[in-house]
């Protein structure tokens, strides 16, 4: 552990403010922590939101589809917290620092959206490889701060940049009130290793899978395949299926001829939606030969692609890269997913079942994994339940008044 | 009137003329309509018509005719 | 009926012999189909019998026995870097070829008997004769003794040095540890041997920018006018310097006076069967290998001049089933049996590696 007094001073060009870019930046990081916290759910943040959501959406970012994502999801954000009563208040927790993830350059939006809705103060690390879709979020954030109406959030909201070789991760780990850390693991381990606040709040993201379960039984017409391979294209498409809730695995209910006229009409579709790819065909056949080969899995092949069937997915997942390989695992009734839930596990998408029946089996206390079950085709619609944290709760405090 | 507004919406989130938002225009046969632009198409309908379509009516949405026919299940007359 | 083992291998020693004794350079596309063809299928046979992991891989081709090579199963290279794959018994390994490719990746892990280690040499040396003649040449290294030593991390570059040592003498490394040239050595070679045969070998890069790089700088040039020069890596780290095979050989025969210059592609896991360049600028399939190109984008056979990825399939391996691999490699086929070289069989060339797969997702790219 790195101790406060001990990190030697930075140079102050060590780090740069991306966001609001205008006015004195020196001060910038005394004016985040002079200020005073926002209300909760105040008028200002909501407008705000509305407005980027607005601005997100614009035909302009049509080459975007991460931050069009973005900016629909903008519109429907809320926080439903318990109303506050006399007997609870909702109080921000206070200067919260964001850790963005590397290659997703959307995610930090998300929960940067839900501490500023919650009033709080935030300082967000966005990642040092600049890309086309930083840069635009930045430019639409930038534009809102600059008017008269947002300057309050102006003062409380900082983004900013600096070297992996920089001391400001501890710097500012020694300041927050709570930290909010995307992943992969190793990431979340080294911000974690600097000290923080006794009091200091960590929220983290770190590496997850995720999987589908489908019921090929119901799966008796080519409408209802047809409808199931739209909305697990939906839930694969960004990302390369490499998103962490994107179904790598699919638990499968049924027989062998559905599952393929399944993967033959996700074919048809992903053809019409994908570009042509020198390596996508290669990674398939590393990746399909692997598990035929280490444990004699079958391999379906259809169009763009690969599925593979095994009873022993955890001897595979470690080589999966996403490129549009499933791995299925048959099982006779939704029970039998038991055997392979671990903690790593973060989504369960379904469809040919009722959310009852996938939840009656997650109350079993030996399972430690599965912190969402959604409708096949909602994988990526992020939530404040996200990853077994309710970061409503996460980014304020609850005063109990007696 | 509800005709003019849903060809208007069409024509902003994708960029299109007046005359190509026909009934049978269908999603992802031009380049126009892919996955991204649906969104926007989306959004910009619900805030023409003020309504919010569920996920479901979204992913339907395939078509021209399909919008009328979605839209028609939240009051909106053609 | 199931055949056993022996007799497969006994099948299997005849079907080489066979080859062995033909032209390396002589085959048709007619003659490859008569002798080359039968032998990769019985390879096939073999590896599915003593090897689970292969025979579990080929439940993805096509039951039907093979009409032509290109119907043959393969399987991608990568499969060396990630798994063991071996087709002997542990008190049959002979040696455990390691190769890394790049920094930090795995290395490729190739599980050699005796009997294959040697065909790889009988191979190796059989392909090499048709360039260097019979005779073993004073040899000029253009690389640093270290690269072998005792402390060497193993690398590509010792495999390539270890591998031809055996076709020369006298073997001189033309730089030092810090990979500046050692004149003193390189003028003693070119005193000694000069006037006659030599072997020159380096990798590509390697030649150009700590040999002839360092010529051009001292403007001096040697005089080999009977030199060889073989060389291999490939020309990505000479992108960036624009340099190609022309400008390559131009330069080479400007500041050491060699025309003999031959390109080879190989790999750790294909050991022997070489693809060597012909005097028209061409890689030729001997004998003993052939090639084939895909389209990356559905693996289906491409024809002539249109990029793919390389397949190779070689006559070696009997110990591990690595007789017909999917590379990662782009390349062109030009044609089959017409080369002006006079040489037979397919000829193509290596464009570069496929593009690394981007990570996408939430990863730990920062701290």
């Amino acid at each position: 552990m790195i101790h406060m007094n001990e990190y030697p001073p930075t140079d102050k060009d060590d780090i740069t403010l991306l966001a609001p870019s205008f006015g004195s930046d020196c001060d910038w990081l005394n004016e985040v922590q002079a200020a005073s916290c926002m209300p909760v759910k105040d008028a200002i943040a909501l407008s705000f939101v509305k407005a980027l959501s607005k601005s997100l959406l614009d035909p302009k970012n049509k080459n975007f589809p991460e931050i069009v994502a973005l900016g629909f999801w903008l519109r429907n954000v809320s926080c439903p917290l318990t109303a506050q009563s006399d007997a609870q208040l909702h109080k921000p927790i206070g200067l919260t620092v964001h850790f963005a993830p590397g290659n997703v350059d959307t995610m930090f939006v998300y929960s940067w959206c839900y501490g500023l809705l919650l009033g709080n103060k935030n300082i967000v690390r966005l990642a040092s490889q600049v890309t086309p879709i930083q840069s635009a979020l930045i430019n639409a954030i930038n534009a809102l701060l600059q008017l008269p109406e947002f300057a309050q959030l102006a003062a409380r909201n900082k983004f900013v940049q600096y070297p992996k070789t920089s001391n400001w991760t501890a710097r500012l780990s020694a300041i927050a009130d709570a930290r909010v850390i995307w992943g992969g693991d190793t990431s979340v381990n080294s911000i974690r290793a600097y000290a923080a606040k006794p009091r200091t709040r960590d929220i983290c993201f770190a590496d997850r899978v995720s999987a589908a379960i489908l019921n090929g039984d119901e799966l008796d017409n080519n409408d209802k395949i047809a409808h199931t391979a739209q909305r697990l294209l939906r839930d694969t498409l960004p990302y390369d299926q490499q998103a962490c809730s994107s179904p790598r695995m699919i638990f499968w209910q049924g027989s062998t001829s559905a599952l393929t006229a399944l993967l033959e009409s996700l074919a048809e579709l992903l053809n019409e939606q994908i570009q042509p790819s020198l390596t996508r065909a290669n990674e398939q056949l590393v990746f399909s030969q692997y598990a035929a080969a280490n444990n004699g899995a079958e391999v379906i092949w259809r169009g763009q692609i690969t599925a593979i069937v095994t009873q022993q997915p955890e001897a595979v997942i470690s080589q999966h890269l996403g490129q549009w390989c499933f791995i299925v695992i048959p099982v006779t009734q939704p029970s039998d997913i038991g055997a392979y839930i671990t903690d790593r596990f973060q989504t369960l998408t379904y469809a040919g079942y009722q959310s009852e029946e996938i939840a009656t089996i997650l109350t079993a206390p030996q399972y430690t994994g599965i912190d969402r079950v959604v409708p096949i085709g909602e994988a990526l619609d992020f939530n404040y339940l996200w990853d077994g944290i309710d970061l409503l709760s996460g980014l304020t405090r609850v005063v109990n008044v007696r | 009137m509800s005709q003019q507004k849903l060809t208007a919406a069409f024509v902003h989130a994708l960029g299109l003329t007046d005359d190509k938002v026909t009934d049978d225009l269908t999603y992802n046969t031009i380049p126009e309509w892919d996955s991204t632009a649906h969104m926007i198409l989306i959004a910009e309908l619900e805030d023409t018509f003020d309504i919010m379509l569920d996920t479901d009516d979204i992913i339907d949405m395939s078509s021209v005719a399909e919008a009328k026919r979605i839209l028609a299940k939240y009051n909106v007359q053609f | 009926m199931s055949t056993s083992t022996k007799d497969i291998q006994a099948c299997y020693q005849q079907q080489f012999d066979a080859l062995l004794s033909q032209p390396v350079f002589g085959l048709d596309r007619a003659a490859k189909q008569r002798l080359l063809l039968p032998l990769l299928a019985t390879l096939t046979e073999l590896h599915q019998q003593r090897c689970a992991g292969f025979a579990n891989i080929l439940g993805s081709f096509s039951n039907e026995s093979a009409s032509t090579i290109d119907t043959l199963p393969f399987l991608a290279v990568r499969l060396f870097k990630l798994m063991e794959l071996k087709s002997v018994a542990n008190e049959d390994v002979f040696r455990l070829l390691q190769s890394s490719g790049t920094t930090g990746q795995t290395p490729a892990r190739v599980t050699l008997d005796k009997a294959t280690s040697q065909r790889q040499s009988k191979v190796l040396v059989a392909i090499l004769q048709q360039v260097l003649g019979k005779q073993r040449l004073p040899m000029l290294i253009i690389d640093a003794p270290a690269t072998v030593g005792r402390d060497a991390a193993f690398s590509a570059r010792a495999a390539g040095i270890q591998g031809l040592a055996f076709f020369g003498r006298h073997h001189t490394y033309a730089l030092n540890d810090d990979m500046t040239p050692n004149w003193s050595a390189i003028s003693q070679f070119c005193a000694e041997h000069g006037s006659g045969p030599v072997l020159v070998f380096g990798f590509t890069f390697m030649v150009w920018q700590y040999w002839l790089d360092a010529l051009a700088q001292k403007n001096q040039t040697l005089n080999l006018p009977h030199g060889v020069l073989l060389h291999s890596g490939g020309w990505k780290k000479l992108e960036h310097l624009k340099v190609d095979n022309t400008a390559f050989k131009r330069t080479i025969k400007d500041f050491t006076g060699i025309t003999a210059v031959h390109n080879f592609y190989g790999m750790a896991e294909q050991v022997g069967s070489i693809f060597m360049e012909c005097s028209h600028g061409y890689l030729h399939a001997p004998s003993f290998a052939d090639v084939v190109a895909r389209d990356p984008n559905t693996l289906r056979v491409t024809g002539f001049e249109q990029q793919g990825l390389l397949q190779v399939l070689s006559a070696v391996p009997t110990s591990y089933p690595g007789h017909s691999l999917l590379t990662e490699d782009l390349g062109v086929l030009h044609g089959e049996d017409d080369c002006a070289c006079g040489w037979k069989g397919k000829y193509f060339s290596v464009s570069g590696r496929l593009p690394k797969v981007e990570v996408r997702g939430c990863s730990d790219t920062h701290e």
